[in-house]
């Protein structure tokens, strides 16, 4: 049986053995990098957070505490690069910083208007009369993703790629559950909106299959 | 059972942690309820569960190496990346060096002469010894450019010793007006002129300017003001009064306003003279 994340990191503060930390990088940095990839859509950034990440976590295990889990502590740490990143991109392009302040106004609806989400869309999507196959499929759904307003994208790429509760989702991010819970909410809704001319109810549409 | 229902406003917004099982028992009844009465709420769940599946599928991407492998590697690249200067501080090289190394062993100079000036007031003598501590300290690497002649870092203090009491007794000699209220006037004028072209020059470091005749100007130009201020005093006192007038600069721009010393941004390792905080 596999030990859990903390007796690893137990083992690793007592003995200093390096192979125990390296064995939470190699059982997390997979999921950091693809948490990373979906929020920032950049391979490179996305390798760069990740590396960051286990820097940061080498350099502040024996700083852990065992209040929250060790998986939300590290993507604490990794969601922390994510927004670095997007507010040094955000700043170089001139674009207004969205806050990632819990107690932001931001209107949550208002994050993202259709018109303007699909332009931000790269490679425009298909006519939905247009046959899909499932990769171009997954490619639809990637970008629509990524149309999101960062913070909306954060939470749904945890709660629905990465498989965190609402709970660990508020500690990870540092907002309140009610926050996620609005976040998710609007992040789908708008995604649903965006993807609606190729889903019906079991998913994108079924001419593809 | 309607397509749309008054309803449907209070609990669209609850579907998805309907959806995602995160509602409290109250709230997931009322939901529950809610739904079989409403077709449009019901098809939102189904899009919302559809959704859900879909982006669960997306495919799992890895790094392109094993991160894990290459941590030893990543971990000491990334110390020696912190072990080199932060961004702020820029090695000295060429001019720079030069132009750092002549301020600072003409601040060692004029704070020998200083000290002797300050020496008939007790009080002054006390405060110009600490003084004359923190001014070591921050001209520590010029000084030894001045007397690398010497060879001989380790009698440095030895060296300024010698040349205080030398001067020390020239004075005496001389009988100089030391501490008339015209020289005191005087070097205060020298204190803001000479103190104004040592904070042009700090100024221009710190934005990167090039500073490759600044050091010969600097030599010359501050003594030539020092002259210009004090033709007042008898001559064979305009040099050590220049001197004190530049002492009393370097108290300044050492000084708190409280008196204390402070960090004026120049940095050294133990090769000598390293950085200026920009």
């Amino acid at each position: 049986m596999d030990l859990t994340d903390e007796a690893i990191v137990e083992e690793f503060r007592q003995t200093g053995d390096s192979t125990k930390f390296k064995s939470l990088v190699r059982r997390y940095q997979n999921r950091v990098y693809n948490a990373a990839l979906r929020i920032l859509g950049n391979q490179d950034e996305a390798e760069e957070v990740t590396q960051d990440t286990f820097l940061k976590v080498h350099q502040g295990i024996t700083g852990f505490r065992k209040e929250a889990s060790f998986a939300s502590w590290i993507f604490r740490i990794a969601h922390n690069l994510c927004v670095d990143v997007v507010r040094t991109k955000q700043r170089r392009a001139g674009v207004k910083v969205v806050s990632f302040d819990p107690q932001s106004t931001q209107n949550e609806e208002d994050s993202l208007d259709p018109a303007v989400s699909l332009s931000q869309i790269a490679d425009p999507l298909p006519s939905p009369a247009q046959r899909v196959d499932l990769e171009e499929q997954q490619l639809f759904i990637e970008k629509t993703l990524l149309a999101l307003p960062e913070n909306q994208r954060t939470v749904v790429v945890l709660h629905d790629i990465e498989g965190f509760q609402y709970q660990e989702i508020a500690d990870i991010v540092g907002t309140s559950v009610g926050t996620v819970r609005s976040r998710l909410h609007y992040g789908r809704l708008k995604m649903r909106e965006l993807l609606a001319p190729y889903f019906d109810n079991q998913g994108v549409q079924a001419a593809s299959r | 059972m309607s397509s749309k229902n008054s309803q449907c406003e209070k609990f669209v917004p609850m579907l998805d942690a309907f959806v995602d099982n995160e509602l409290e028992g109250s709230e997931k009844e009322q939901v529950v309820l809610h739904l079989a009465d409403c077709d449009d709420c019901t098809r939102q769940v189904k899009e919302i569960e559809a959704l859900k599946v879909s982006l669960s599928s997306l495919p799992r991407r890895q790094m392109n190496f094993d991160l894990a492998d290459n941590f030893d590697e990543v971990l000491s690249r990334s110390s020696s990346a912190q072990s080199e200067p932060p961004g702020n501080v820029v090695p000295l090289r060429g001019t720079r060096k030069w132009l750092v190394a002549a301020t600072a062993a003409a601040a060692v100079v004029i704070a020998i002469a200083g000290s002797i000036v300050l020496k008939g007031d007790p009080q002054q003598v006390a405060h110009s010894n600490v003084d004359d501590q923190s001014r070591v300290v921050a001209v520590k690497s010029g000084s030894e450019s001045v007397h690398k002649g010497s060879n001989n870092s380790g009698s440095q203090s030895g060296v300024n010793t010698q040349r205080s009491e030398d001067l020390e007794q020239k004075l005496q000699q001389e009988k100089i007006a030391a501490h008339t209220p015209q020289s005191i006037t005087n070097s205060s004028a020298v204190n803001k002129t000479a103190g104004a072209h040592f904070s042009e020059e700090t100024e221009r470091l710190a934005h990167g300017e090039s500073t490759t005749a600044l050091a010969p100007d600097r030599e010359t130009k501050a003594p030539l003001v020092a002259q210009e201020n004090t033709k007042t005093v008898v001559p064979a006192s305009q040099a050590i009064q220049s001197n004190r007038a530049a002492s009393s600069e370097l108290l300044a721009l050492y000084e708190d306003d409280d008196g204390i010393s402070s960090d004026i941004g120049v940095s050294t390792d133990e090769d000598g003279l390293y950085a200026i905080k920009l």
